[in-house]
Order: structure tokens, then C-alpha cells, then sequence
């Protein structure tokens, strides 16, 4: 407008010089005026030449000086050439114009122009050529007709970076201390166009195009590298209200808006959205009828709302049918950095309908043949299906789950379904959960889920565990072959603050005797270091299946244990006080081995093969009135003791009964856990003692 | 009156007049030693430089700050045999070696970024990305996990020693000690945490 403005004046200054040398009437004229000043526009040594030409009036004027009202100022060495000037009675115009002049802020310029002008219709037209803006050259267009207007303007190439070192003294502080944190830099093909009536912006069209476009913001939260970009926008104002419309696509280069991180090159993205844009009460208030995003073959994404910087007021967010794969890269995964969902290897389709009113949402995933495998191997799951649900407000949808198969560390779960509804943060099931574990099953009665949106996810649920066979378990786990039932009623299992407590007792069927699991804690099932606590006690174990299982050595007899202060860190024993002994009063019948004592005696930091070397070797077995060993671990440090003090030793086994009788006495009290651990290891490998 | 006041004014004083509770100190010496063990095994030999810059023995005990304190001491060693508060600290267990060697392993994804000034050692023993404009864009979230990761080890292993020592309560004293000790055997040019001011090796 500036510039047009400026134009307009001088041409009136022409016209009015022409008119008054007109009536000289000869086909060369000359003027020269020291200083000359007209409205608010003042000129100093002006000189005017004009010669009849058969297309018009050919006028070329020159001065040193010219001041205009502001924001223009003062204009240094003018020079204006108008080579067709017509004059009509109803038409001005001046063809094939050319203006060269000096201005603070817009340096020197050389422009060519054209000028039309219809002032019985009070139409106006103004096309500039090589307007030098920001060191760029634009071309622009002014149309003025009555009170409305338009401005078109383009430049093929636009330096960012010059453009912000241009618009810097036309910023306001507080616009430029946002352009402080950022780094722009980049080049851009610029078509803009603008409508308006009297001093109103009625309309916007914008073609925006980047060769290359590198944004960064000072914390490197929002970057941009070397993208190539098309933005199309297109605003109108309808009333109070603008109608807008965006296109805008990236085929290369590479973005970053923390977390996610974009490869253009590799998925292209598409965003065309349209919606309105108003002011409100208090804030500014923007509609989104639809947006559609997608990327690659990533992901496509619709999208409407509406609210303002501080409230959501509506918004509804679609997902297509998306491969998870290349979905969990690209979108899930940067969310769930540090969790145990970080590194999962996942495959499948997955679909998601966001829906949100106010502070009220609701979430609904579709899962679709869902393969889920932790890279830890801590857990998974193949053939999920099913509508995973939340809702944070009074609002039920139903949560169904179906799987063939999954795994927690090295135990296998089989086929489930889980039927159950959200409703106010929570999951409840509506029909007891049967989770089958090995050959047994897990059922759970009263699940209930809270996670009131804070990083306090509660869960709790009873249950009942039918009896998963020892034979099994043990296989699973890589344990001795045990043999026995594992069953039990599970009063309550609550998970909360990143621990799962079990209420009540565990028991558990075990070498005839019973075991029961008491205080069982897992403090971070999936952290880094996995903590068990327990405490366990052992009544009536039969030692002959017992020594059977790990192939130890023939004991008979019943024993009792007690394990206390058990803690496994990582899964590994890293703290307990175990005692083992016959029970007080046992009235079995306690006989041991050969092979057993020398195992035994192992053990307890002895030799081996001692009996093989007395004549002890020709019994087959022993009695004995007690056996027993205790470890306290601490420390890597086994603290070992046994049924009774011995002199400078404790009894692992003190002979009694019939003889033979043998006793056992072992020296070492302090033993180092893992030599102990490769004692046993020993001892259930070794075929044991050759009698002879 | 003078006497009475520097026996009340002074620790032995308060010693003498007081019932005293004898508490076993953390072992400082102990765990700086221990600390130092594992950030070998963790950094390797090329990272950690000299050992001795950062503890003075002062450090170890802040009972022998002045003469009246060493007074102190020389009572209370002679009413608590110095045994019962010589505690060793065992930094060796399965748990222990376990995330030792995660940290190991991660530790040669790290290591560029410590030296680009991309991470940082913070000053309670973690690690923080200092400045994400020094790492590839499409290699910042792999970064942020590696960080995410080893601050989640970081914690277990200080809970895990204090556990394994039977002193829980002593995880943060582990955590300020191997805040010290991660900084002073971080190679030259890597970045660090003082009083909130970011320092370069």
C-alpha cells in the first residue's frame, strides 16, 4: 500500500506539471523548480522533461529530494521515466514506467511499473516489477475500485533469513522476543494475495513453497531439517468469523516436534484441514471441521474440534486401520520411552476413535490380530483382538479382549478372553476372567482397574488358582523336576505405586507337605530390578520324593523349613534366613544314604569319598535322629549352621537309631553363595559315590 | 561455670552429660571405594582419569572437623569399640552384577554423547540430555531412552547396594557419593552439574 501510495502522488504531481505545460504546447518541454510543495508533499530541485511521442507523452523527472507524509519519509535522487503517459478525459495511464530512488528502509530501489487509472469509476490499477524487499524481488499488483481493494504479490525466491533481518523494526517487542528463540533459516517461493474493503482484510490466499527450510527453537524441542514443503492457505472473512482452508504437504526433509520424529524423505506427509477461525468472549476460537493427515502408509489420521488456547471445548480424533508396526516406530513408541512397553516388537493392525467433550474423554482401540513380544522376553502375546476401552466420565463401553496365546518371563498362558467395561477411569469385568497358566488356570473374580490420569494405576482382583502340576511348572522354569500340585485361593492381589502385594497366604501342595507363601511383594514387576519378597514355611515334606527330585542322594524322614526375609532382586536370591530340619518328634523312619552324606558333606565344605575310604562303605544306609542345615544370606555370604552345635562344628546330621549310625559335622560356617550354588549344582549332576 | 559451659558447649561434653545412641555412620570411604569399582567396570579405563581429586579425608567423617571434635572421637571410640562402626560395603551380588552389565553395554551408546556435550551427569548421580541440539534429529528419542534407561539402572543399583548392605535408608547417602564419583572419573571435555551450573571436564 506503501508503495502504491507513493506512486499515486507522484503521478499526480505529473499530471498536474503536464497540464500546466500543455498549454505551451510544443513537442519539447522543460521545468525546473528549485523547491516545490503540494498537500504534504514537498520536492527540492525538481526537473521535468516531456516529449510528444506517437504512443503518448514520454516524461522523465528527477529530483533531489522529495518528502512524503509518513511512513515513507524522505526520497533521495529520484529519477521517474513514464514512457507512455496517457492522458484522457476519462482514462490516466502510464506505461512502461520506471522509478529509481533512495529510502531509508527500503535502500535503493529500481523499480518498473505500469499505472492505470479510471477516475470516473474510481478504479485504480498499480503493477510494480522488481520491488527489492528483504533481498528478494517481488512483483506486485494493486487494484483499487471504489472501496475495495486487492494486492497480489510473489517472489520466486525468498531468503528467510533476510526476510527476518528485514521485518525486524517492524515488529512489535514482544513478536520479536519470540523470533529470539528460534532459528530460521531456509528458502521459500512466496504468492500471496489479499482482498480487502476500506481499511478491512477481507480475504487471504497464500502459496507457500520451501526449497529448503530449517527451524529450530532454542530447547531443539521443534526442529526442521531441510524441508521441502507446498502450503496453500486460503481465509475469508464471512461477518465476524474467517472460513479458512489448508494444504499443506512435506515430501522431504526431516521434522522433529518432541517426541516424534518425522522422515519426509522416507513418509511423505499430507495435512488438508478447513474450519473457522473467530473471536470469542475472551480468547480466540478456532473450528476444525475435518483435518486429514497421513503419512506414508503410515498412518491416516481425521480429526474435528473445536476450542481455544485453554480449553477444548469438542474434538474427535480418528485413526484408521493402521499397521502397528510402523504406527508403534513411529507414533507410540517415542510416548513410551522408559516403560515397559519401550522396546516391544509388535505386529498387527490397530484402529483408535478419540472422542472428547470438555474435560470428558473417551478412547476406544480397536486391536486386530495383535502380536506383541517384549524384546526382554519379560512378556507377550500373539492374536490379540478386540476393543480395548477408557472413558475418564460417567460413560460405560465395553472393553473385550480375546488372545491365543502369551507369556509373563518363562511361563506360558493360553487362550483367554476378558469381557468387562470402563467406565469413570476404571475397568471392571463383568464375568469372572479364567487365565489358563500352564495346565492349571488362573480365576480371577473381582478385577477392578483405577487410573485416575496421575501415574497412580491401582488394580486389584481375588482369585482362585486351580492346580497347575510341579512336573510342568519346574519344566517352565528350568527348575529340578518337582514333582506335586500348585493350587490356592488368592484372597487379594493389589497392585498400586508400582507394587503388587498379595494378601493372605499362597499354599501350595509340595513333596506331600505344605507350603505356604505368606507377605509375598513384587515391587516393579517390569523395572530394572524386579524385587520379591516373601516369607515361606515348609511343614511335612517328604525327603525321599524330595531328594528323588533333585537326584541328591536316597533320604527318608519328613522335614520342616522356614524361610524368612526371602528377597530375590533381579529374580536372584540376594537375602533369606532358611532352616531345614526333621521335625521335632518325627516318627518316621529316618535313613540316609551314601550317596546322600557325601552330598551332604559336600555341602558343608567337606571331602568327598570319605566313606568310600572307611569300612563304612559296606552299609548301604544310615540312621540318623535329626538332619538339618540352615543359611542365613547376607552379602553374597552364606552363614551356615546346622541341627546342633558341634565341637568347633554344627551337626548337618547326628546319628541316632540302630547302627550304623553316622553323624555329619560341618566346619565352615561362612560359605560363599555362589561356590554353594555350584556345590549343588554339583552334587545333582554327579552320579555319586561308587560302592564297592 | 566457664568448665560447665565448655563441657556442655562441646560434643565430648554433650557425650559425657547425655545418654548418646551410637549409630553405625555411613560408611563414606567405603562406598566411594566401592563406587569407583563399579563406574571402572562401567566406563572402562579410557573415561576415568585421575581417582584421587575428589575426596579429602575430611569427607569421610564430618566428626573430625576441629579439636574438640577430635576429642569426640577419642571418646567415643574409647565407649564404642571402633569395630562395631567399621562397616564394609559389599557392592557384589547377582542383582548387583546384572544391572552392572546393562549398564556396561549401554554405556558404548552413551559414551558419544557425553563427549558432545549432547549428556550430562546431573548432580544427584543421574544423567540428563543437556543440549538434544548436538544429536541427530532422528537419533533424539533413541538418546532420551538411553538416558531414561540408565537413570531407572542408576536408581536400582543405589537401592540395590543400600538394600544389599541391610541399610536401606542409606540410598540416597550411596546415590550423593556416587554423584561425586561419576564426576570425578568422567573423561575431559564431558559435562557436568555443580551447584545447577552446567561445568565442562
Amino acid at each position: 500500500m506503501l508503495t502504491m501510495g507513493l506512486l499515486l502522488k507522484l503521478l499526480f504531481l505529473f499530471y498536474l506539471s503536464i497540464l500546466s505545460a500543455l498549454a505551451v504546447a510544443n513537442n519539447a518541454i522543460s521545468l525546473s523548480v528549485g523547491e516545490w510543495s503540494f498537500d504534504d508533499l514537498n520536492a527540492k530541485n525538481l526537473a521535468v522533461d516531456m516529449m510528444l511521442t506517437t504512443n503518448g507523452i514520454a516524461v522523465t523527472a528527477s529530483a533531489d529530494r522529495i518528502d512524503l507524509a509518513p511512513p515513507i519519509g524522505v526520497l533521495s535522487q529520484v529519477n521517474l521515466q513514464c514512457m507512455e503517459l496517457i492522458i484522457l478525459a476519462d482514462k490516466t495511464s502510464c506505461a512502461r514506467g520506471n522509478i529509481v530512488f533512495q529510502q531509508q528502509e527500503l535502500g535503493l530501489q529500481n523499480l518498473n511499473f505500469e499505472i492505470e487509472a479510471l477516475p470516473d469509476k474510481d478504479k485504480y490499477k498499480v503493477e510494480i516489477d522488481n520491488l527489492n524487499l528483504a533481498s528478494a524481488l517481488f512483483s506486485v499488483t494493486f487494484i483499487v475500485k471504489k472501496d475495495k481493494w486487492k494486492v497480489f504479490a510473489d517472489t520466486s525466491q525468498l531468503q528467510l533469513v533476510a526476510l527476518i533481518d528485514f521485518l525486524q523494526i517492524y515488529l512489535q517487542p514482544e513478536q520479536l522476543d519470540v523470533l529470539a528463540n528460534w532459528t530460521i533459516a531456509g528458502e521459500v517461493k512466496l504468492d500471496i494475495d489479499l482482498f480487502g474493503q476500506a481499511d478491512q482484510l477481507t480475504a487471504i490466499e497464500l502459496d507457500l513453497s520451501s526449497k529448503t527450510l530449517d527451524l529450530s527453537d532454542n530447547d531443539g524441542l521443534y526442529v526442521s531439517e531441510g524441508l521441502v514443503s507446498i502450503l496453500s492457505l486460503e481465509a475469508k472473512k464471512d461477518q465476524q468469523q474467517w472460513g479458512w482452508q489448508i494444504d499443506f504437504s512435506a515430501a522431504a526433509g526431516q521434522a522433529y516436534a518432541e517426541p516424534i520424529f518425522i522422515d519426509m524423505t522416507e513418509t511423505p506427509i499430507k495435512l488438508m484441514a478447513h474450519g473457522q477461525w473467530q473471536q470469542g468472549k475472551e480468547e480466540m476460537i478456532l473450528s476444525v471441521d475435518t483435518a486429514k493427515f497421513s503419512q506414508g502408509n503410515i498412518t491416516e489420521i481425521e480429526l474435528s474440534g473445536q476450542g481455544s488456547l485453554s480449553q477444548i471445548t469438542e474434538l474427535s480424533i480418528d485413526v484408521k486401520q493402521s499397521d502397528l508396526a510402523t504406527l508403534y516406530t513411529s507414533w507410540i513408541q517415542p510416548f513410551v520411552v522408559g516403560t515397559a512397553l519401550d522396546n516391544v516388537e509388535l505386529a498387527g493392525h490397530v484402529n483408535l476413535h478419540y472422542q472428547q467433550n470438555k474435560d470428558d474423554y473417551q478412547l476406544a482401540i480397536g486391536l486386530d490380530k495383535v502380536f506383541v513380544d517384549d524384546q526382554l522376553q519379560r512378556f507377550g502375546m500373539a492374536d490379540l483382538s478386540g476393543t480395548l476401552a477408557w472413558s475418564n466420565y460417567d460413560k460405560k463401553q465395553d472393553v473385550n479382549l480375546q488372545w491365543q496365546s502369551a507369556y509373563i518371563y518363562a511361563i506360558p498362558l493360553g487362550a483367554s478372553t476378558i469381557n468387562a467395561y470402563t467406565n469413570k477411569s476404571s475397568v471392571v469385568l463383568k464375568e469372572p476372567w479364567a487365565l489358563p497358566i500352564l495346565d492349571g488356570e488362573l480365576q480371577l473374580n473381582a478385577f477392578s482397574l483405577h487410573n485416575p490420569g496421575d501415574e497412580n494405576l491401582k488394580w486389584t482382583f481375588a482369585g482362585e488358582l486351580s492346580p497347575i502340576s510341579m512336573e510342568v511348572l519346574s519344566a517352565a522354569l528350568d527348575w529340578p523336576l518337582m514333582h506335586g500340585k500348585l493350587s490356592g485361593v488368592i484372597p487379594s492381589v493389589a497392585y498400586s505405586e508400582q507394587e503388587i502385594h498379595i494378601d493372605g497366604a499362597l499354599k501350595v501342595k509340595l513333596f506331600e507337605g505344605i507350603t505356604t507363601i505368606r507377605d509375598l511383594r513384587l515391587e516393579q514387576p517390569f523395572g530394572s530390578l524386579p524385587q520379591l519378597q516373601a516369607n515361606i514355611n515348609m511343614k511335612g515334606l517328604n525327603l525321599e520324593i524330595l531328594t528323588q527330585t533333585f537326584d541328591f542322594g536316597k533320604i527318608t524322614g519328613k522335614l520342616d523349613g522356614k524361610v524368612t526375609n526371602f528377597r530375590l532382586s533381579n529374580w536372584q536370591p540376594v537375602n533369606f534366613d532358611a532352616s531345614f530340619a526333621t521335625p521335632e518328634g518325627d516318627k518316621s523312619r529316618r535313613k540316609i544314604s551314601q550317596k546322600a552324606v557325601d552330598n551332604l558333606s559336600q555341602i558343608g565344605g567337606g571331602a568327598t569319598g570319605i566313606l568310600q575310604r572307611s569300612f563304612l562303605r559296606f552299609f548301604e544306609d544310615f540312621s540318623y535322629q535329626r538332619l538339618g542345615l540352615s543359611c542365613k544370606l547376607r552379602n553374597d555370604v552364606c552363614e551356615m549352621s546346622g541341627v546342633a552345635e558341634a565341637k568347633e562344628g554344627y551337626y548337618i546330621v547326628k546319628g541316632g537309631g540302630l547302627p550304623p549310625r553316622i553323624n555329619v559335622v560341618g566346619y565352615t560356617r561362612q560359605v560363599d553363595w555362589p561356590d554353594l550354588i555350584e556345590r549343588l549344582k554339583a552334587v545333582s549332576q554327579s552320579s555319586g559315590p561308587i560302592v564297592q | 561455670m566457664k568448665f560447665l559451659r565448655w563441657l556442655t558447649g562441646s560434643a565430648a561434653g554433650l557425650m559425657l552429660v547425655s545418654c548418646v545412641t551410637i549409630n553405625i555412620y555411613f560408611p563414606a570411604a567405603a562406598a566411594e571405594k566401592a563406587a569407583d569399582r563399579i563406574i571402572e567396570d562401567v566406563w572402562g579405563p579410557t573415561a576415568t582419569q585421575p581417582k584421587d581429586e575428589g575426596v579429602a579425608p575430611e569427607e569421610q567423617s564430618s566428626l573430625q572437623k576441629n579439636k574438640t571434635q577430635t576429642i569426640a572421637l577419642t571418646v567415643l571410640n574409647w565407649l564404642v569399640s571402633p569395630a562395631a562402626a567399621e562397616v564394609n560395603l559389599n557392592v557384589s551380588s547377582a542383582a548387583i552384577n546384572a544391572i552392572q552389565d546393562k549398564m556396561k553395554s549401554r554405556h558404548a551408546s552413551l559414551k558419544p554423547h557425553y563427549s558432545s556435550g549432547a549428556v550430562g551427569l546431573t548432580e544427584n548421580g543421574l544423567v540428563t540430555i543437556r543440549d538434544a541440539k548436538a544429536i541427530a534429529l532422528k537419533d533424539r528419542n533413541k538418546v532420551k531412552g538411553l538416558v531414561a534407561d540408565e537413570n531407572k539402572d542408576r536408581n536400582a543399583l543405589y537401592a540395590e547396594i543400600a538394600r544389599a548392605n541391610g541399610h536401606p535408608e542409606w540410598q540416597a547417602d550411596i546415590q550423593s557419593t556416587f554423584a561425586r564419583r561419576w564426576v570425578s572419573n568422567a573423561a575431559p571435555a564431558w559435562w557436568y552439574q555443580s551447584d545447577g551450573v552446567w561445568q565442562q571436564k
